[in-house]
């Protein structure tokens, strides 16, 4: 991997590299990426050597680590909120659908960093399709359980009040715990408008604001059963778009992702 | 485009203070950017995989963010420390003390509390000059850890990666020093740790 970057990808035809194929650059690392490191660096509870019966006990959710990789044929801004693939592509249907790959080989190139090799064979995605972007999620096998475990994301699809589209914006949410489980968690919300929102064309405007209580859909996610894998809308950590290829049954998809500390 | 980048960063930063009887001991407040050490950064590019992906995952490490200690010494707050030059012990047997408290300030930060009690650090019952901080990660020996998790064992495992409080020489994921500091048994020492994701 050329030295700077992240991701790198290329196509194999009978285990030749693809003239044209290559792709490298730097990544996103995202919004949710971060907030699933906050935890999974924290313990929720300590056993203080034995002053506490029981083990020391993470937080639910935060266990997950980097599992799978999926790539897709739309693209977006590679910004820390991108969230999920924007037209996820899928890999296999048989014997069930499957969006998303493990990683086949990982290593530590260096101290501080990992890498990821995925390998989608050339019988994935059927007939010729446009490869524009990759995504890293996390995941945990099923058998460790994990049903309920879930993730907190910051931005989901939230529901907006019909009519109303365009004036209520998603809260940014905060929020604090306690890591002695023993104290409720509490929410701080907040919400910073950009000088360029509201899009209104007066010059002056009167504001009032409001607190809207909605449904969001993708609040928050978690591993249950073992249909992950089929899962168009898994949350990523990392999100990387690109100049377009096409793969054909003929070729195989190489994918290295790096995440360096 | 400043979002794409190379590195994931960790900055971390620590505050300090000093408290007698709970109100704050003027002059005794701390604080600014630490360095997150190699160690550190190594443990993350650990954690953030799985050893084996399979019917059972394996992780790497089970290690999280455990203790604190305090030390007496002071040396260049570079990557490559990495350890307290001269640790100080906090109760009778040990030199790191557990965390009390982890809270989450923004959604991609995470913030360690600690407080030294009066009868910690000075428990000789004189004052103890403090100058360096570190921040460890560990399980408890108990839970068992990832596949790269040993306890101590210095013929087999000299570099164990799951901590012994009874030892100063632990290496640390955080290291910090700053100007010196007399703890006496009047006085609690609150120590906060930051840690956000860049």
């Amino acid at each position: 991997m050329r030295e700077g970057c992240n991701v790198r990808m290329l196509l194999r035809e009978r285990g030749k590299v693809v003239p044209g194929s290559l792709r490298e650059g730097h990544n996103v690392f995202t919004t949710f990426g971060r907030r699933w490191l906050n935890g999974l660096i924290s313990w929720r509870y300590l056993d203080l050597i034995n002053t506490i019966p029981g083990p020391d006990t993470p937080y639910a959710g935060h266990i997950y680590r980097v599992r799978w990789a999926a790539v897709g044929s739309g693209t977006q801004p590679e910004i820390k909120s991108a969230l999920r693939l924007v037209t996820p592509l899928v890999a296999n249907v048989s014997p069930s659908t499957t969006y998303w790959r493990t990683p086949s080989l990982w290593s530590f190139p260096l101290n501080t960093s990992v890498r990821f090799n995925f390998s989608f064979p050339e019988a994935d995605y059927s007939g010729s399709v446009k490869i524009q972007e990759a995504g890293l999620a996390l995941g945990q096998a099923p058998a460790l359980g994990g049903a309920g475990a879930s993730i907190a994301i910051s931005s989901g699809g939230m529901t907006i009040v019909t009519g109303l589209t365009g004036l209520l914006a998603p809260m940014e949410e905060d929020y604090l715990r306690i890591v002695d489980g023993a104290h409720p968690g509490y929410y701080r919300i907040n919400r910073v408008f950009p000088p360029a929102t509201p899009d209104l064309t007066a010059t002056t405007v009167e504001i009032e604001s409001a607190l809207w209580l909605s449904t969001e859909t993708g609040r928050s996610w978690s591993v249950s059963g073992n249909t992950v894998f089929g899962l168009p809308g898994l949350p990523l950590i990392s999100y990387k778009t690109f100049e377009p290829f096409v793969k054909t049954p003929d070729f195989a998809l190489e994918v290295q992702w790096d995440l360096k500390f | 485009m400043t979002q794409l980048r190379e590195n994931i960063f960790v900055e971390a930063n620590m505050w300090l203070c000093m408290r007698e009887r709970g109100k704050l001991v003027p002059g005794s407040i701390r604080d600014g950017h630490n360095a997150f050490t190699v160690t550190g950064k190594n443990w993350l590019s650990k954690l953030v995989a799985w050893s084996t992906v399979g019917p059972t995952d394996i992780p790497f490490t089970n290690r999280r963010v455990r203790w604190i200690g305090v030390g007496s010494g002071s040396q260049l707050e570079a990557p490559t420390v990495s350890s307290l030059v001269t640790p100080v012990l906090a109760t009778a047997t040990d030199y790191l003390r557990p965390i009390q408290m982890s809270e989450y300030p923004t959604s991609t930060s995470v913030r360690f509390t600690r407080e030294f009690g009066t009868s910690e650090i000075t428990i000789a019952q004189v004052p103890v000059m403090i100058t360096e901080a570190g921040l460890y990660a560990d399980v408890q020996p108990a839970n068992g850890g990832g596949s790269e998790d040993s306890s101590y064992d210095p013929i087999n495992l000299p570099s164990a990666t799951i901590l012994d409080p009874t030892k100063g020489t632990n290496a640390l994921i955080a290291y910090k020093a700053f100007d010196g500091l007399s703890k006496t048994v009047d006085f609690t020492l609150e120590l906060r740790w930051e840690l956000r994701f860049g």
